[in-house]
């Protein structure tokens, strides 16, 4: 217990350090990789800046193109895509911005692009707006060109009408070419042809020429201006490239020492990951060697255990061993003392006074011995679980009334008188075991005897409802003796233990008595309770469950007459002399003819030339013992000795056996010529019995014909496939129900016999096989399983007659 | 719901195959007349062991034939238990093969309506007693 709690502890520990270890590496794994990811992520902001720069490089360059296209071509399409890219420009430093804002240094760099863009589109207006007026020279040098043709026509034309044409088509040229600031709306002259005329025309030639001069000094100024915006351009471009040729730069640092981080961190994760691997390798290491300690452990204890236990159960059959030889070794005597002792008393010649009473004493010291030798072989029966409980019918006012005859001399002794008292609801037969109900009185009984004088001890017999179930009876035996000491009363249970020690000084005992009673009692799932005053009163009351019995057909055993020993064949096998002895002074009285074996083997050598009514075998022997020779006799199917009634005599207990099957029966020694007796007459009336059976089967019911099919025909009427259907499940639900009738019989299950006889006895009745029926009901209500011989009997009669029954319906060809 | 009122139902419970057919089947041919004259509906349920009457008793069962003597240790005495607990109003018919006087006290003490003994007369009672439950139904 102490090491597995230590165990238990470690493991526990092992488990939450390496819980706790993994825990915390996972923390730092997750975070270490989350910082390279970060720092990987990174490199897309970057990208996006480091593109969007570029980008805004390249608008600006094409706006550039744009601008030339549109100074060439004067198409106006170039000019709106020139808008068009200001205004993306405009979008993309706008982006720019919003990346990274709190990086101060990215912001100023950001904003110093943005200045040099807005000089360079700056530069593109102004360069735009120089090329607009060039327009306007030119146009004046039209209306100079077209002046000078409309001269030349004048002075050849109709002067009226062309020139007001003219003069019309010279105000239209003028009033749409007029921009700068000659707003005047030259007014339609007549130009005659006069000198006048011409002298005001070369005026007007000579303003203009002025103006053009004026205007050509113009484009040179404007010429310069504009080369000096084209040479401003080419340096605001530069520095526009190399501050983005800068940055890319700067970003490609960036994103080189973001990248060496981000590998610091991955490898960072990679150690942490093997260190996190090791350590939990060596805790899987020292918690397998822990549980593999633990487990040799464990196994070491358990080999000790079962060491232990074998020693123990060793020792325990030891003791039953040694108990019970000495328990026959005892017997053995004993029987012999008895049994002479007994024969003495019923001798012709008489005793003298003195004779009857000193063996009187020897029959009782005897008789009291060998209780005391049978409470002992009980209690170590008990104690080692190895009592088997018989379930047969009995009736308790019968069983209760021999205990009572059985002790009525002893209680006379005493001047006690035993008064019974059954009650009216106690019914007549219960199931259960009536020779442990016996033993278990036969202690209270001696016990009320025993501590009593002058008294009515008084045994009431009732019916009682007890745990749960429904059935049981309670018997109180109440005497007005020395009684017990409230302190005492649960001691008294314990074996070998009295009230008191003065106790087996004045009234003997081994203090047995009771223990074996409660032990009886509980194994029949009862209970046993006491209560008393001393110096007054004790009562007893036992209770004990049984079932309802069914009613004992009554055994012919009425008859006192040994009248049929005489003439019979006894065989008797004992290797004690005193012990054949005995039986022969007992068995002579009757005329029995009587033959003596020393073993097994002798007694096989005498049933090979000699047939045996009755065979008297003691069970323990040298060369062959009285088992071994029982089952010889009973292969011997050829001999007739096959089927003689085999009576075991033992000392000792019958379970060291084994198969007692080829036994007709069984009586401990030391015994009573009376008991003896009896069972020789039980056998007799058996064997008769049985032979009986299988030499005239043709009485009460039995009937010459096998079936009758009339009433089940009658049932069916047209119905032929009811009708086959029915002889189909008789034939079938009888031959499975025989079947299985022998291989419980096999297995010694005898209420499975009875409980199918009965089942299947019905359809026999209703098909009029009366035979069948009526050895069915013998075996459902068969009782003296110990005559196996008998029930087998019945059962192959049974089966026989089935086979009759089913061959000669199938001849029928129903 | 005419036809619902009047019915009748009957359990058997016989473990012997032969016996529960027989039963059955003449209770079958008597009920025929009887039932289309007095237009009474009559169901039978046939049950050759115990846990498969427990199983699928009806409770609106009429009248139960039940035999003493069962397998698994059973005898008519639980089955009475069982059908009186769940069906009160339901009759009991206990078919026994033997004659013990304690068995029967024992029935009628847990309140079965009769005992019918394995004989030659035990078909007959059985459809006395059904004709009474048909009669009743029909009343």
């Amino acid at each position: 217990m102490k090491i597995r709690f230590k165990f238990e502890i470690n493991f526990i520990l092992i488990l939450v350090v390496s819980f706790t270890l993994v825990i915390v590496t996972g923390w730092f794994v997750n975070k270490k990789i989350s910082t390279a990811v970060e720092k990987v992520n990174i490199r897309l902001y970057p990208d996006q800046r480091l593109t969007l720069m570029k980008d805004v490089s390249k608008d600006l360059g094409e706006a550039e193109s744009k601008i030339y296209s549109f100074n060439l071509t004067k198409n106006r399409t170039f000019l709106t895509s020139f808008y068009k890219i200001t205004n993306q420009t405009e979008n993309k430093i706008r982006r720019l911005k919003n990346y990274s804002k709190r990086d101060v240094y990215y912001t100023l760099q950001i904003d110093s692009l943005e200045k040099l863009v807005l000089l360079k589109y700056n530069l593109m207006y102004r360069l735009l707006a120089l090329q607009n007026e060039y327009r306007v020279n030119e146009a004046m040098g039209k209306v100079i060109e077209h002046i000078d043709r409309q001269k030349v026509i004048q002075q050849t034309n109709v002067p009226n009408s062309t020139n007001e044409t003219t003069v019309t088509k010279s105000k239209k040229w003028t009033s749409i070419f007029n921009r700068n600031k000659k707003e005047e709306e030259t007014q339609a002259s007549e130009i005659t042809e006069t000198a006048e005329a011409g002298l005001e025309l070369n005026q007007f030639k000579k303003d203009i020429n002025e103006i053009k001069k004026q205007e050509g000094k113009k484009e040179i100024f404007n010429n310069n201006v504009e080369l000096q915006l084209i040479q401003e351009d080419k340096i605001i471009s530069s520095k526009i490239s190399s501050f983005i040729s800068q940055m890319d730069i700067n970003e490609r640092r960036n994103i080189a020492r973001k990248t060496a981080q981000a590998k610091i961190a991955v490898v960072d994760a990679k150690i942490t990951i093997q260190v996190f691997s090791i350590t939990a390798t060596l805790l899987l290491i020292i918690t397998s060697l822990v549980i593999i300690r633990y487990i040799r452990k464990n196994n070491e204890y358990n080999a000790f255990l079962q060491q232990a236990k074998v020693e123990s159960d060793e020792l325990a059959e030891s003791k039953v061993k040694f108990i019970s030889n000495l328990s026959h070794e005892i017997r053995t005597p004993l029987n012999a003392i008895i049994g002479f002792s007994e024969q003495l008393s019923h001798q012709q010649s008489p005793l003298s006074e003195q004779e009857h009473q000193q063996l009187s004493i020897i029959q009782k010291s005897a008789v009291h011995l060998s209780h005391i030798v049978n409470n002992i072989l009980d209690f170590n029966k008990l104690e080692a679980n190895k009592v088997l409980l018989e379930e047969i019918d009995f009736s308790p006012e019968q069983e209760i009334k021999t205990v009572i005859d059985l002790l009525q001399f002893n209680a006379q002794e005493k001047n006690n008188q035993i008064l019974l008292k059954i009650s009216e609801d106690v019914p007549n037969f219960l199931a259960g075991d009536p020779v442990k109900l016996r033993q278990i009185l036969i202690n209270l009984l001696s016990n009320a005897i025993k501590f009593s004088e002058n008294d009515e001890i008084l045994v009431e017999v009732n019916m009682s409802r007890f745990r749960h179930y429904k059935i049981a009876l309670e018997i109180n035996v109440t005497d007005h003796g020395i009684g017990i000491e409230a302190d005492h009363l649960n001691q008294i249970f314990r074996e070998y233990e009295q009230e008191n020690t003065e106790i087996p000084r004045k009234y003997g005992g081994t203090g047995l008595g009771l223990s074996i009673s409660k032990m009886l009692v509980e194994l029949q799932n009862g209970s046993i309770t006491v209560s008393s005053e001393k110096g007054k009163e004790t009562k007893f009351t036992v209770i004990i469950p049984y079932q309802l019995g069914e009613q004992i057909e009554k055994q012919i055993v009425e008859d006192h007459s040994l009248d049929f020993l005489q003439g019979k064949h006894v065989l008797i096998v004992d290797d004690e002399n005193y012990n054949r002895k005995l039986l022969i002074n007992i068995l002579q009285k009757y005329h029995a003819h009587i033959t003596e074996a020393e073993n097994g083997h002798e007694a096989l050598k005498q049933l090979e030339h000699s047939f045996f009514d009755y065979i008297l075998m003691d069970m323990r022997m040298p060369v062959l013992n009285g088992i071994e020779t029982a089952k010889k006799i009973r292969l011997h199917k050829k001999n007739p000795n096959h089927k003689s009634v085999i009576i075991a005599l033992t000392a000792g207990s019958v379970d060291e056996f084994g198969d007692i099957s080829a036994l007709n029966a069984i009586l401990k020694k030391p015994f009573h010529e009376k008991e003896l007796t009896d069972l020789l007459k039980k056998e007799h009336w058996n064997h008769v019995e049985t032979k009986n059976l299988q030499l005239e089967p043709k009485e009460k019911n039995y009937s010459d014909k096998l079936f009758d099919l009339t009433s089940l025909k009658a049932l069916s009427g047209n119905n032929s496939d009811f009708f086959q259907d029915m002889i189909q499940t008789f034939i079938q639900t009888t031959q499975e129900g025989l079947m299985t009738m022998q291989q419980e019989f096999k297995k010694g299950n005898w209420k499975q016999i009875s409980e199918i006889a009965h089942r299947i006895s019905s359809p026999c009745r209703h098909l009029a096989a009366m035979n069948l029926y009526n050895l069915l009901k013998k075996l459902e209500h068969f009782k003296n399983f110990e005559d196996k011989s008998a029930l087998e009997n019945l059962i192959n009669l049974a089966e026989n007659e089935a086979n009759l029954i089913i061959g000669a319906i199938k001849q029928e060809k129903i | 719901m005419e036809t619902l009122n009047k019915a009748v139902r009957i359990s058997i419970l016989e473990d012997n195959i032969y016996y529960n057919k027989l039963l059955t089947e003449q209770l079958k041919q008597h009920i025929n007349d009887v039932a289309k004259r007095k237009k009474v509906k009559v169901d039978i349920d046939c049950f050759s062991n115990y846990s498969d009457f427990l199983t699928n008793f009806n409770t609106e069962t009429s009248v139960a034939f039940v035999d003493y003597f069962l397998d698994d240790n059973k005898t008519g005495l639980d089955v009475l238990r069982k059908i009186k607990s769940t069906c009160f109003n339901c009759k009991v018919i206990v078919l026994s093969d033997t004659k013990n006087i304690w068995d029967m006290y024992m029935c009628l003490l847990e309140g079965a309506s009769g005992i019918i003994i394995k004989d030659d007369n035990a078909f007959s009672l059985c459809n006395y007693i059904v004709d009474e439950q048909i009669k009743h139904k029909s009343a």
